[in-house]
């Protein structure tokens, strides 16, 4: 090709400015299609009427879980397309990106359950050099969330693993995530999680969220099955979830771009771990 | 194994204008092709709705299960998608690529009409290369 | 940009030194201009050998004015009169003012005296182009070749030229080969001088 300018090609437009995006949403779903639970942070764009939004949503899921089904390469035996499939059943999957959201999505074993979810603007969360888990900033606050339901005395089963993930240089920051085992498998449905577009794997972060929902609405005795969720604690769990991340990052960075050594921030997030978790 | 399952380019309009299959288990036949194309291109287009921020352009790429879909859309609307083993890396770039080659030996094809499938011997002989050449690049790493 | 750095003014138009040409022009421009061309014909033909024949057409305009250009440009306003001369100002000096390069080979035909062959590997107007199934032996450089028959013809070597695919060993694509066929006369006039040198 000979070209008088250069041959970059860059036919999508410009991404929007990601300070600015640091709305949050998610969403609980149950296998009828049921939303129990929907709550938003600073979401700015409000494109339709809550009901048909969520029907949407809905629709989407099921939609692409039966693509991801139909298009599954390692799969011979594979059905027809649309054909509802039980939960586990066929090549499902657990995330999709654009260029102004991440969606995560994860199901129980029971139904459907959507948690989305947009985190922070991590505009400066550079990919992470570890293959293991890539949450970034995510990942800090999703720590401190722990702190907090300790102080409720909240998680009391054990913890089932623990991943140090060694973060390079550049911004990015040292955490730990923590999966905790739930022992109570009652009524299970799906969980889905939307973050941030740079956001990584997030699959360990909606068992977390998943957690909260076993904790808070599943082992209420008041709560019936299928009804949209109205716990006071799980809906306050969740805003210091979202209020964490605001203020968290936001200083983060601060202290981040103003300190000279990022190694001593990674030290201090060491050790501070260490005295939650050992 | 095949680091590259298939590739799919559709059209503005949802039809699927080209499929080609690098070996994945249980070949889809031509009615199912079309079918998980014209799904892809109103899931795409939902999931522009369902943005909480304006600019959405659609899905980028899906994490499923056994694998990662990676979908690039044109300015015109055409969209080119790649299924590919999870994790597989350099998509974008490849999906950059094959948008190249569309652009070189199927647009400034006399013989091909737009939104038409693809017939062009050119084009699936510099695909085959460079599809090549990205499983080269990547066994090199 | 016409014009702009242009800062020595002539008073008289004569005094212009000499253009030396544009040394590069897009080719994904040409490529669509072509493509273009290829399209407009084929709505107004109803057979591949009257699209053939338009598409030469078109070339032996741009043969015609190309010659006029290089003679001026080039060879001080005079034009090549022998055979071998012409045929090599075309495989060479033409080839590399339109295509930026010398076209690969040019053969003298082994079965017949008055025939020969410019060959190329993968010709520039070709280069995007995949020949459907149902168009059979069509080639697009049958422009190329109408080129070479309008430099061919305004210098007064009159010739039948037709394009080819020939397939090649080992090799994907086949190349195409410029076939000329020179008019009678022009070899009659050619041998008369050759006796009159001898």
């Amino acid at each position: 090709m000979q070209f008088f300018g250069g041959s970059e090609i860059s036919p999508s437009p410009p991404v929007p400015t990601a300070s600015s995006n640091n709305a949050h949403m998610m969403y609980v779903f149950n296998r009828n299609g049921v939303c129990l639970l929907y709550r938003e942070w600073n979401r700015l764009l409000h494109t339709l009427n809550a009901q048909q939004d969520h029907k949407l949503m809905f629709g989407l899921l099921f939609s692409l879980k039966s693509l991801t089904a139909k298009m599954d390469p390692t799969n011979a035996e594979k059905g027809n397309l649309g054909v509802p499939q039980l939960s586990g059943q066929g090549c499902s999957f657990h995330s999709f990106r654009t260029n102004t959201y991440k969606l995560s999505f994860m199901e129980s074993p029971s139904g459907i359950k959507v948690v989305q979810w947009n985190f922070l603007d991590l505009g400066h969360a550079l990919p992470s050099t570890s293959g293991i888990v890539d949450l970034a900033y995510g990942g800090i606050t999703y720590m401190e969330m722990i702190f907090v339901s300790n102080e409720q005395a909240v998680l009391t089963q054990h913890r089932k693993e623990c991943i140090f993930v060694d973060l390079g240089s550049d911004f990015i920051l040292q955490f730990i995530v923590v999966v905790w085992l739930v022992d109570l498998i009652e009524e299970f449905d799906h969980i889905i999680l939307v973050t941030h577009p740079r956001t990584g794997d997030l699959r360990e972060s909606l068992k977390y969220i998943y957690n909260l929902y076993v904790e808070y609405v599943v082992k209420n005795p008041l709560y019936a099955p299928g009804t949209p969720i109205r716990s006071e604690l799980f809906n306050t769990s969740l805003d210091h979830l979202y209020s964490f991340l605001a203020t968290k990052v936001q200083s983060l960075q601060m202290e981040a771009c103003s300190s000279s050594s990022l190694a001593g921030i990674q030290l201090q997030l060491r050790m501070s771990c260490a005295d939650t978790f050992c | 194994m095949a680091a590259i399952y298939s590739l799919y380019i559709i059209n503005k309009s949802g039809g699927l204008i080209f499929y080609k299959d690098y070996g994945s288990a249980g070949r889809m036949d031509t009615n199912d092709s079309l079918r998980v194309a014209s799904l892809w291109h109103s899931m795409h287009a939902i999931s522009q709705q369902l943005s909480p921020t304006t600019g959405c352009s659609g899905i980028e790429l899906l994490e499923a299960d056994t694998f990662d879909l990676h979908c690039f859309q044109s300015l015109t609307g055409t969209k080119f998608f790649v299924v590919c083993e999870p994790g597989t890396q350099h998509m974008e770039s490849l999906l950059k690529v094959i948008y190249e080659l569309y652009t070189d030996y199927v647009l400034k094809n006399p013989f091909y009409e737009m939104e038409m499938p693809i017939r062009c011997e050119l084009f699936d002989i510099n695909l085959s290369q460079a599809v090549q050449k990205d499983r080269v690049a990547m066994l090199g790493r | 940009m016409i014009g702009v750095g242009k800062i020595k003014q002539y008073s008289n138009v004569l005094d212009k030194p000499l253009s030396k040409g544009k040394q590069e022009v897009s080719l994904s421009a040409f490529a669509f201009l072509f493509s273009e061309l290829v399209q407009y014909n084929q709505t107004q033909v109803d057979n591949i050998a009257e699209l053939e024949r338009r598409l030469e057409d078109a070339g032996y305009a741009v043969g015609a004015r190309v010659l006029e250009l290089l003679c001026h440009r080039d060879k001080g306003n005079r034009r090549e009169t022998r055979l071998l001369g012409i045929l090599s100002f075309v495989h060479s000096t033409v080839w590399k003012v339109l295509f930026g390069k010398v076209a690969d080979s040019l053969e003298k035909g082994t079965e017949h005296e008055d025939e020969y062959m410019i060959s190329e590997k993968e010709l520039l107007v070709n280069r995007f182009i995949s020949i459907p199934k149902d168009m059979g032996t069509f080639n697009c450089g049958a422009f190329v070749a109408g080129i070479v028959r309008g430099v061919l013809d305004s210098a007064g070597f009159p010739a039948v030229v037709t394009a080819h695919f020939v397939p090649v060993e080992g090799q994907q694509r086949p190349r195409t080969t410029i076939l000329i066929k020179f008019a009678e006369e022009v070899l009659a006039s050619f041998s008369l001088i050759m006796t009159l040198f001898l």
